[in-house]
Order: structure tokens, then C-alpha cells, then sequence
């Protein structure tokens, strides 16, 4: 027999009070100048997730990966698995033993057609506190770079920190070439309860 | 003319704690049949939005049919991708022409008149990034898309897939509207949502 869970009706969340059974906004920052990514450190551990929105361009020639590293580790101990949409064409890949996970890719200005197509994503961390599981995550984006067919791709993606078990206490979402995020780009990290 | 709903009379603004936290329902509705649902009045204090849907199917003379989204644009600034799978088959697609840009998002798929199911529907999820600056002064207005569901019972009735992507409008300002329907029937049935802001 299963565990049941009730969970509470719509309207009983429209109060004031259901502030404190939500969610919450740990941290947002819009890029305003040189910068190649964000880093968010000291992420409380009393939420039961953590949801990172992002949206943002390179300023690079090149198309660029998303890179993200947990607590701050860059040995070669990251694993993704990523499904793709690119014009008609579906594609699935792997990536083992890298230094950074990857999230998504931007695109560089050759090529693009348009400085303002850049990509944007998901990424949710469940139990990211429960220290005693790899740090995981699961994550969609998408990515422009012309607007003719063949021009943007849509992305699923998990993967996991596999060095060792631990708490996630720090986020670094970040160009993988190490080029500057373009001015206006933004992430948004919530705690959820 | 769609059915609209401005969100600042929707059945909750918790204006108390505006921007304070994070996740807030704006507005919601339920069982909405009409050839077009409009969210509009969408408040620009927030960071983020996210709606969440629920829709029995069209009309169209197939088995299932395409989401569409407008935001609020008719012309062709809307540049699709998705990949999706049906049955045993993977598919990708952007949008429902056969030409980038389309004239509307495509945001999931649920049934068509043939495929439908008394009770099968289908449910979404859609996030709308940095929509205050609906990619005017750095990036355009991104949607990044879930959508899973059945039309009935039978092998190849039931799909799931991600649906995303831009609206390269040239017009200043935020997202202010949503508009959903059909991509290709002429109602979209039983169409429910809840509008979610991000503080």
C-alpha cells in the first residue's frame, strides 16, 4: 500500500502565509559588466531544493558550453547524459570524467544572426542538501542562433557530481571556454521548500 | 476573439508580500473552451513566470495537435525546437511549419478530435526567463516547455517532450500577454492554468 501525502488545496496557498511553504529567492544577478559567470556560495541548507533560472549570451566567436561545478570541485569527476533537438533531427550523448557538468551551450557571434539570440535555462537540484548522495542534477535550455531551419537546438540534460557525497553549498554556472557573459544576462537561484 | 483574463483581477495578487519571496500565483482558471486563451495584464514586478496547463484537446481532424503560444504577436518572430516522443519514436521539430520562424510557439501537443479519450488530457509547464526584459535591451524573450500526456489508450497515444523557444520581437517592454490555442483545430478544450511569478 502506498504512502499517501495529502497536499493542500489551491486556495489554501492564497494567503499571505504560504510564503513560508514555498519558495524563496536565495540570489539574482543581472551581468552589467566583464564576467564569465556566476557563482552562488553560502546556499542555505534548510530548503528541500534549489531552482536555478537562467538566461544569457557569450560575448566569444565561438559557441560555448555552460559549464557548472558544484562546491567549487574541478577535478575531472563530473558526468552528463543530454537528449537533443536539433531542426528534425533527435540525438542523445554522454559526457564522462569532465571537469565542469554541462548545462546547455551559447552561441557565438559567428554565424549568429542576431545579438540578441542566447540561450536559456532550468535547473533543478533535488535534495541538494541530503549529504549523502552524489549532487545531482536535471536541467533543459535551448539555444538560437539563427532563425532559419537548423538554427536553435532544445536541450535535456542530467547529471552528477561523482567524486563524493555531499551537501551542495556552492553553484558556479559559468562560460566552459572561460569567454565574457554578455551584459544583461541573468540568474536567478530559489530555494525550495 | 479569445477568451481573456487580466491578471490583476484574477482571484489572487498576495500584494502584501510582493517581491518578497519567491513563488506567487498570479491568476488561474479552469475548463476553458474557446479558440484562444488570453493571460494578460501580467504584472512586471516580478523576475520570472511560470504557467502551468492542463487541456483535454481540439478539434482538428487528427489524432493530436499542437499548442500554440502567442506573446503577443501574430507575425512570424517565433523560433521553435522541440523533441518529443511518441510511441517508440523520436522526433524533433521546430514548430509546426516547415520554415523557421513560425507565427506562433509551440508549447506541447494534446489530443485532436479523432484521438480523444474522455478523460485523457494533457499537461505542461512553461518558463518564461527575464520576462520584464522581454529581449529587448540584451537577449530576446526565451519559453523553455514540458509537455506530457495521452489521447487515448492505445500504442502511440501517449507523448512527452521539451518545447522551446525565442520571440525575437522588436517591440520595447515586457511580456505583458500569453495567448494559447490551437495549432491547427479551431477550439482548444478544458484548457486549464495557473500564472506563477517568480520575486
Amino acid at each position: 500500500m502506498a504512502t499517501g501525502f495529502p497536499v493542500k488545496p489551491l486556495e489554501l496557498v492564497d494567503v499571505p502565509w504560504h510564503n513560508a511553504v514555498g519558495g524563496f529567492r536565495i540570489a539574482d544577478t543581472t551581468v552589467v559588466g566583464a564576467g564569465t559567470g556566476w557563482t552562488f556560495s553560502s546556499i542555505p541548507q534548510t530548503f528541500k531544493h534549489l531552482l536555478l533560472l537562467w538566461v544569457a549570451s557569450t560575448t566569444g566567436t565561438a559557441d560555448d558550453q555552460v559549464g557548472l561545478r558544484i562546491n567549487s570541485v574541478s577535478t575531472a569527476n563530473y558526468h552528463h547524459q543530454q537528449l537533443q533537438g536539433l531542426g528534425t533531427g533527435a540525438s542523445a550523448g554522454e559526457g564522462l570524467l569532465t571537469t565542469f557538468g554541462q548545462v546547455s551551450f551559447l552561441p557565438g557571434s559567428t554565424g549568429r544572426t542576431d545579438a540578441k539570440y542566447g540561450s536559456a535555462g532550468v535547473v533543478l537540484f533535488p535534495g541538494y542538501s541530503l549529504a549523502g548522495s552524489f549532487p545531482t542534477w536535471v536541467s533543459r535550455s535551448d539555444f538560437t542562433k539563427t532563425a532559419s531551419t537548423g538554427g536553435s537546438r532544445a536541450w535535456l540534460y542530467g547529471g552528477a557530481l561523482q567524486s563524493s557525497a555531499q551537501a551542495i553549498t556552492t553553484i558556479q554556472l559559468f562560460s566552459g571556454g572561460g569567454v565574457n557573459i554578455t551584459p544583461g544576462s541573468r540568474a536567478t537561484l530559489y530555494g525550495l521548500t | 476573439m479569445p477568451t481573456t483574463f487580466p491578471v490583476s483581477s484574477a482571484t489572487f495578487i498576495d500584494t502584501a508580500y510582493l517581491n518578497a519571496y519567491g513563488a506567487r500565483l498570479l491568476g488561474k482558471a479552469d475548463n476553458i473552451s474557446a479558440a484562444a486563451t488570453s493571460i494578460v495584464q501580467i504584472p512586471q514586478t516580478y523576475k520570472h513566470l511560470m504557467v502551468a496547463w492542463k487541456a483535454k484537446g481540439t478539434n482538428v481532424a487528427a489524432a493530436s495537435d499542437r499548442i500554440a503560444m502567442r506573446l503577443p504577436s501574430t507575425s512570424n518572430i517565433y523560433v521553435n525546437q522541440d523533441v518529443h516522443g511518441v510511441g517508440a519514436t523520436t522526433t524533433a521539430e521546430e514548430g509546426g511549419s516547415a520554415t523557421q520562424p513560425d507565427f506562433s510557439g509551440i508549447v506541447g501537443l494534446c489530443a485532436g478530435a479523432s484521438g480523444t479519450g474522455a478523460n485523457n488530457f494533457s499537461v505542461g509547464q512553461i518558463w518564461f526567463p527575464n520576462y520584464t526584459d522581454a529581449g529587448l535591451t540584451a537577449l530576446y524573450q526565451h519559453w523553455l516547455a514540458i509537455s506530457g500526456g495521452s489521447w487515448n489508450s492505445s500504442t502511440g497515444a501517449i507523448h512527452a517532450g521539451i518545447y522551446n523557444g525565442q520571440y525575437y520581437t522588436a517591440t520595447p517592454g515586457g511580456l505583458a500577454s500569453i495567448q494559447f490555442q490551437p495549432y491547427s483545430g479551431t477550439t482548444l478544450a478544458n484548457f486549464s492554468w495557473r500564472l506563477y511569478g517568480m520575486g
